[in-house]
């Protein structure tokens, strides 16, 4: 009984994980397509991003930085110079330090972060639709 | 056995009781445990916050005394690194997360201060807040704290926001996010109490359901036991069940027989029988009502219960079933047959003793509608009572027995050659206290295998001895067929008789059979025994019911006597006359001695002489003459 039990925990906390990777990976489908209009965007990533790679059929996977609608960056480090003007977004605080990067989305104390900063989209022309205005930083 | 299997179902019926109560109680018990620890909880939750809520306040005053409480948002890198140090120090293991958040010009909510120490976890100064619940908003408008449950955050259990007010005004509010630290560690120490009352309940369902299953096992194992395989109704035993659980007041009672039933079997082999039996319960169950009840009580005999109602007539459901089995033509696979039943119905079963009695009285009943030519129906009145059921009818036996009111009537058998009478049947008589002659079909049954009954023959047969001593003619004397497998009977026979052979030759023992013989063996052993004692052994009433030629070829029989079904009218009936006819030529070449009983008629009288028969019997010739009292 307790071993029926915990197979039953097991494989709820395994889906429930499952939960977590998908609903991470939607999230960044909606920014990508808020960000790049585009219905499938093709999407470089710096390094690998569980929930995207996991959950990935809404995104059409790059290997260069060239082919790609939206660059997800994970670390400061410089990305190719061909590259440049595409639009980047982070997946830590930290790469908003990089002037390139328009917004992030993290988590942060337990909870889910999206941030952009408003000066970096007007520089790439970029206009959120309503859903996405409140996470935008104004004083940035 | 089945008293084995009774007690094995009320074990059963107790242990179901016993496990739903047992289950309900642990449920109940269980459930008592959630709730209490679910109270545990939220007071160890409130004096938590309590607890906190204190510190908050502290650090908000101490926040207003040490900083310009209007200028929060211009903090520099010293006055925050200070304000976080003090801050973190009302900080402790129950809280994952202590930060301070401000709202901006543009109603956007901002770190102003966070304890953090992760890198990661760690807000920037003013950096955007997503608040994802509205307690953060709420507190700065009600300037109460707000709770919020973190139901969809795996690691924090609830986040409490605390406003910091100064001049009636919300400057900040203080954000902690509790963690499950304490939620946990309560719950290591509950689990295993927790598992405990888990299991009891979870252990006391599953005997629960597996008594239950146990009792509809038993249910099912017992209909099959209770059912009669051929017909699909309920058997004999069946009845001691339903006599269990239902009152015989709530009912009329009927013993149903198939006329001549065996004489489908015969002629047309028992698979058509078997067709006819199931095609006549078929129809008896059309006319029969739900609450009503039919039981297979023997081979071709069957029990109705119909339940009683003010506006029913019993003789005219009787009478309904009847004539319904005698227009029915059962179509079997090689014959069409019609048949009739005989019905003996005993109206108010419950004035009975006992279920075994008031079948007997429908038993009386159904002999008597047989005896009147079947095809009929009886119904026991309970104005003649007296006659045929009483609760005192053996006490009354008894007293007959003692009072010597148990008397012989004898009725001549003529010889047709000279036309004297040669012998004499001896007939059982019994007076009652008021002076009525009672025939022994109205006694004779409910004292059979009983020791009055051997004192009963015992009577007859001293009185027969007495007879032939004083007269030169001889006797018959009848004796059921079980009679003479009896062996206190055959014991009684020899002890009166081994001294008087010259009495036991003069006497002739009728056979009379109510049931087919299956064992003709030991019949016809026996027989041999009561002819070695001196003593001829005649057949009764042969050609009707069980009564056949297959008696003649197997039994060593001296006299057979033709049944009055064959001689009544038999001047009028061409083909009884072949019947008979046949039947003697077959004596005659058997050397058994033909006797034809129930002669009523001149008509009768004379076509009998014509067909040389030996002996007759019957009204025409002498009606019983009751021996005369001493």
């Amino acid at each position: 009984m307790k071993k029926i039990l915990s197979i039953f925990l097991l494989s709820t906390l395994l889906f429930g994980a499952d939960n977590d990777l998908r609903l991470e990976s939607r999230i960044y489908y909606a920014i990508a397509k808020e960000l790049t209009h585009k219905i499938k965007p093709q999407v470089y990533m710096q390094s690998n991003i569980s929930s995207i790679k996991k959950f990935s059929s809404n995104f059409i996977i790059v290997d260069k930085c060239t082919k790609a609608d939206i660059i997800f960056v994970t670390y400061l480090k410089e990305i190719q110079k061909e590259c440049e003007g595409k639009i980047f977004f982070g997946s830590r605080h930290k790469t908003l330090q990089k002037e390139q990067t328009i917004g992030a989305f993290f988590w942060q104390k337990g909870r889910p972060n999206i941030l952009f900063y408003k000066s970096r989209l007007e520089q790439y022309g970029i206009e959120l639709n309503q859903h996405f205005k409140k996470y935008i930083d104004n004083e940035k | 056995m089945k008293n084995n299997t009774r007690m094995l179902y009320k074990n059963f019926k107790w242990l179901a009781v016993i496990m739903f109560l047992m289950s309900l109680l642990s449920l109940y018990v269980y459930k008592n445990y959630l709730s209490t620890k679910e109270e545990l909880f939220n007071t160890i939750k409130t004096d938590l916050i309590n607890e906190k809520l204190s510190l908050f306040e502290n650090f908000s005053k101490h926040l207003k005394q040490v900083h310009n409480i209007d200028n929060l948002m211009h903090l520099s890198h010293d006055e925050r690194y200070d304000l976080e140090t003090d801050l973190a120090l009302i900080n402790d293991k129950d809280i994952e997360y202590l930060y301070i958040l401000y709202k901006d010009e543009q109603d956007q909510f901002r770190y102003l201060l966070d304890t953090t120490q992760d890198e990661v976890e760690r807000a920037y100064p003013k950096q955007l807040f997503n608040a994802q619940t509205d307690i953060w908003q709420k507190s700065y408008e009600t300037q109460h704290y707000q709770l919020r449950l973190q139901n969809n955050l795996q690691t924090l259990w609830i986040t409490v926001a605390y406003p910091i007010v100064h001049n009636n005004k919300v400057m900040a509010v203080l954000g902690a996010d509790f963690t499950y630290d304490v939620y946990y560690q309560l719950i290591q120490h509950l689990n295993p109490l927790e598992d405990l009352f888990f299991y009891i309940t979870v252990f006391m369902s599953m005997l629960f359901i597996l008594s239950y299953f146990l009792l509809y096992l038993y249910y099912k194992i017992n209909k099959k036991t209770y059912l009669d395989p051929l017909t699909k109704i309920y058997n004999r035993q069946y009845l001691h069940e339903f006599i269990k659980q239902k009152s015989l007041q709530n009912y009329h009672l009927m013993l149903m027989d198939i006329d001549h039933f065996k004489r489908v079997n015969d002629n047309y082999g028992h698979d058509v029988g078997d067709d006819v039996l199931i095609a006549v319960i078929n129809e008896l169950k059309i006319h029969l009502r739900e609450d009503d009840l039919i039981v297979r009580f023997g081979g071709e005999e069957f029990l109705i219960f119909i339940s009683t109602d003010s506006s029913l007539n019993i003789e005219d459901v009787a009478q309904r079933l009847r004539s319904a089995v005698e227009e029915l033509s059962i179509k079997t696979t090689t014959h069409i047959v019609n048949i009739t039943i005989s019905l003996g119905v005993n109206p108010h079963p419950y004035k009975a003793r006992d279920i075994d009695e008031a079948i007997k009285i429908c038993d009386e009943q159904l002999y008597i509608a047989k005896n009147k030519g079947r095809n009929r129906v009886v119904i026991f009145q309970d104005t003649n009572a007296k006659y045929s059921t009483t609760h005192n009818r053996i006490t009354d036996i008894q007293e007959a027995l003692n009072k010597e009111r148990i008397l012989c009537a004898l009725q001549p058998i003529i010889e047709t050659s000279t036309m004297k009478i040669m012998k004499y049947e001896v007939l059982m008589r019994m007076e009652d206290r008021e002076g009525n002659i009672i025939y022994p079909d109205a006694f004779l049954p409910f004292i059979k295998n009983t020791s009055l009954y051997i004192s009963l023959t015992k009577i007859i047969l001293d009185k027969s001895i007495r007879i032939l001593q004083k007269n030169k003619y001889a006797l018959s004397i009848n004796l059921d067929l079980q009679d003479i497998l009896n062996k206190d009977i055959i014991a009684l026979f020899k002890e009166l008789f081994e001294e008087h052979k010259d009495l036991a030759q003069r006497i002739t023992i009728e056979i009379l059979e109510h049931e087919e013989i299956n064992d003709f063996e030991h019949i016809q052993k026996n027989l041999h025994l009561f002819q070695s004692l001196g003593f001829k052994i005649a057949l009764d009433d042969f050609g009707s019911g069980y009564a056949n030629f297959s008696y003649l070829v197997y039994l060593n029989l001296d006299i057979i006597k033709i049944d009055g079904s064959l001689i009544r009218n038999i001047d009028k009936n061409s083909a009884a006359q072949k019947v008979v006819k046949s039947i003697l030529f077959y004596c005659k070449s058997m050397n058994i001695v033909a006797v034809a009983e129930q002669v009523e008629t001149k008509e009768e009288f004379e076509t009998l002489l014509d067909l040389q028969i030996q002996y007759l019997q019957g009204y025409y010739l002498g009606r019983p003459k009751l021996e005369k009292k001493a």
